[in-house]
């Protein structure tokens, strides 16, 4: 069956009966494949007119006239130099990609497989199951860390970092350990230096106490700070909004270099909010990008500067206890790279394919 | 007269030897290596209407064959360091075929091929003796009807069939200029065959007796 579907996929058939009847059409079967296709003629005696009917039309072909060269196509130096200068640098790379044409689409195959590769290295950052730890990290850089929320025990205090793109995942298991311990939730959501319409939306599933939201509003360049806390915005009623932020299930942080920039922040608590302040800090770059850091009761720092698709992969710099696979940064860079030539490879390989 | 049959053809399958001997085929092969413009050109002259041919009858147009076969010299003289033994006119064959094939999906994607205009170039090939003016025209029309089955035929089916059954080449030549095994060619071959035979079923008031179901 497998050999069935390999031979159709390569255009062949696995049947030697197929050979037998070409054999026959041609006049030139064996005796043993004139038996064998005899054979099937008995059990399907349509066959017999259908292979007269290709022995017909293979005389008709052959009676085709010889077709003479209308004119003659001898070569000369000056024929080759034109061809030679009209050669398109691109016809040379995809000669270069892939020299004989039935490999023209391995460049293709290894664009894809690179991509894969990278899709991989970058969800696994999203979920946090890949830490991305370069060797000469610099926060500056496209470095990224990633700590697991450490607030998941009373009264945790253990610091947390994390990139923009674990996000959903550190708030989540903040609120978790808030149901747990009174002291232990805070968050801070870092609006992004100067997206236009970047939105964050964090849901936690921690259980009740969730009242009525609260909004706050974090000038970015504060937030930058790990000390500042933000501008809670509220109503002007000092105690609803103080009640806002400690059980607070929505918040909104708007970017003081965005116009329209929303940060929404959905949490649950248990009613059980430590009051210390929000500390965080966060920057994000990028379209479409966040940044953020949520941290356990005692500080946080985090930066984050996502890049579109690879915003995992790309921006973020952090310090935290990590958990999970180390990746070096190195490794990512590979295969960015290796993705970039293969792309210029396929991209060659498919024009030659297609005879361009 | 548009059409010229014949009743019979001596040897339609058997392609004549080559002039040249391989002996001498290959020290031309070492002289184009060197740069040997002549040497190389004895080769053109010994394979261009083989070359022109088979292009033709892929590509269906004269102008494109032209260009092609031309081009399919050219680029044998650039590559001939790529030559690596074997069937020469098998390695011509390859880049004429890939030439070709080139040039239809060119043409594919600009939807400009003109088959009205190609049939007239494929009826005139097919050869008749017959003095019957009405015979001359049933063949015609027959000779239009293969010519369009012909064309709707895969690239790869088409390229095989023209080889084995047009120009009578044998299982391996084509199998080599092609870039295939001969189980490939021969399924190829069957397969198109078997749609040959549906496509010109479909006006079987052309076909002779022989053909129809």
């Amino acid at each position: 069956m497998v050999l069935r579907i390999l031979n159709r996929f390569i255009d062949r058939t696995d049947s030697s009966s197929v050979w037998a009847v070409n054999a026959y059409v041609e006049g030139s079967a064996s005796d043993d494949e004139v038996k064998l296709v005899e054979e099937m003629m008995r059990r399907d005696p349509a066959l017999g007119k259908d292979l007269s009917t290709q022995r017909a039309l293979r005389d008709v072909l052959s009676r085709i006239e010889n077709v003479e060269a209308p004119r003659s196509f001898a070569v000369t130096p000056e024929m080759v130099a034109a061809a030679e200068r009209s050669e398109s640098g691109l016809s040379r790379l995809a000669e270069l990609f892939a020299p004989q044409r039935k490999l023209a689409m391995a460049p293709a195959v290894i664009a894809v497989i690179a991509a894969v590769g990278v899709a991989l290295l970058t969800i696994g950052d999203i979920t946090g199951t890949v830490d991305q730890t370069g060797g000469g990290r610099d926060d500056s850089s496209s470095s990224a860390s990633f700590a697991e929320s450490a607030a998941t025990s009373g009264g945790g205090a253990a610091a947390e970092s994390a990139p923009s793109m674990e996000m959903a995942v550190v708030t989540e298991k903040a609120s978790a350990g808030a149901t747990a311990a009174p002291a232990a939730t805070a968050m801070a959501a870092v609006a992004p230096l100067a997206p236009d319409d970047s939105a964050i939306t964090l849901e936690s599933a921690a259980g009740g106490g969730i009242d009525e939201p609260a909004s706050l509003a974090a000038p970015e360049p504060e937030m930058a700070l790990m000390e500042e806390e933000p501008e809670i915005v509220g109503d002007g009623d000092s105690e609803d909004d103080s009640a806002r932020s400690k059980s607070g299930e929505q918040l909104e942080v708007d970017g003081p270099e965005s116009d329209d920039a929303d940060t929404t922040l959905e949490f649950g608590t248990g009613g059980a909010i430590d009051e210390d302040p929000i500390t965080s800090a966060g920057a994000g770059t990028g379209d479409g990008s966040f940044a953020g850091a949520a941290d356990g009761a005692a500080s946080s720092a985090a930066a984050g500067a996502g890049e579109g698709a690879l915003a995992g992969a790309a921006g973020g710099a952090g310090e935290g206890a990590g958990k999970g696979i180390s990746l070096p940064l190195w490794q990512l860079q590979i295969a960015l790279a290796a993705l970039a030539v293969a792309a210029i490879g396929a991209w060659a390989g498919l024009r030659r394919v297609r005879g361009e | 007269m548009l059409n010229r049959w014949v009743t019979s053809r001596i040897e339609p399958h058997v392609i004549s030897d080559p002039i040249l001997t391989n002996f001498d085929e290959q020290r031309l092969i070492q002289l184009t290596r060197d740069g040997d413009y002549d040497a190389f050109n004895r080769l053109v002259v010994e394979y261009q209407s083989a070359v022109f041919a088979v292009v033709l009858r892929t590509v269906r147009n004269h102008a494109a064959a032209e260009d092609i076969t031309q081009d399919t010299f050219i680029s044998a003289f650039r590559k001939i360091a790529s030559y690596r033994g074997g069937i020469f006119r098998a390695w011509l064959f390859r880049i004429a075929k890939n030439a070709s094939l080139d040039y239809l999906r060119k043409m594919s994607r600009r939807s400009e091929t003109s088959i009205d205009e190609d049939i007239v170039y494929f009826s005139e090939t097919v050869k008749d003796d017959s003095a019957d003016p009405f015979a001359d025209a049933l063949n015609a029309e027959l000779a239009r009807l293969i010519d369009h089955c012909l064309g709707g035929l895969s690239e790869d089916h088409r390229f095989a069939m023209v080889m084995i059954d047009v120009q009578g080449y044998q299982y391996d030549a084509a199998a080599e200029s092609i870039g295939v095994s001969i189980g490939t060619v021969k399924s190829r071959l069957n397969r198109a065959r078997a749609r040959m035979r549906d496509c010109v079923q479909e006006e079987p008031e052309l076909l002779p007796a022989s053909m129809r179901l």
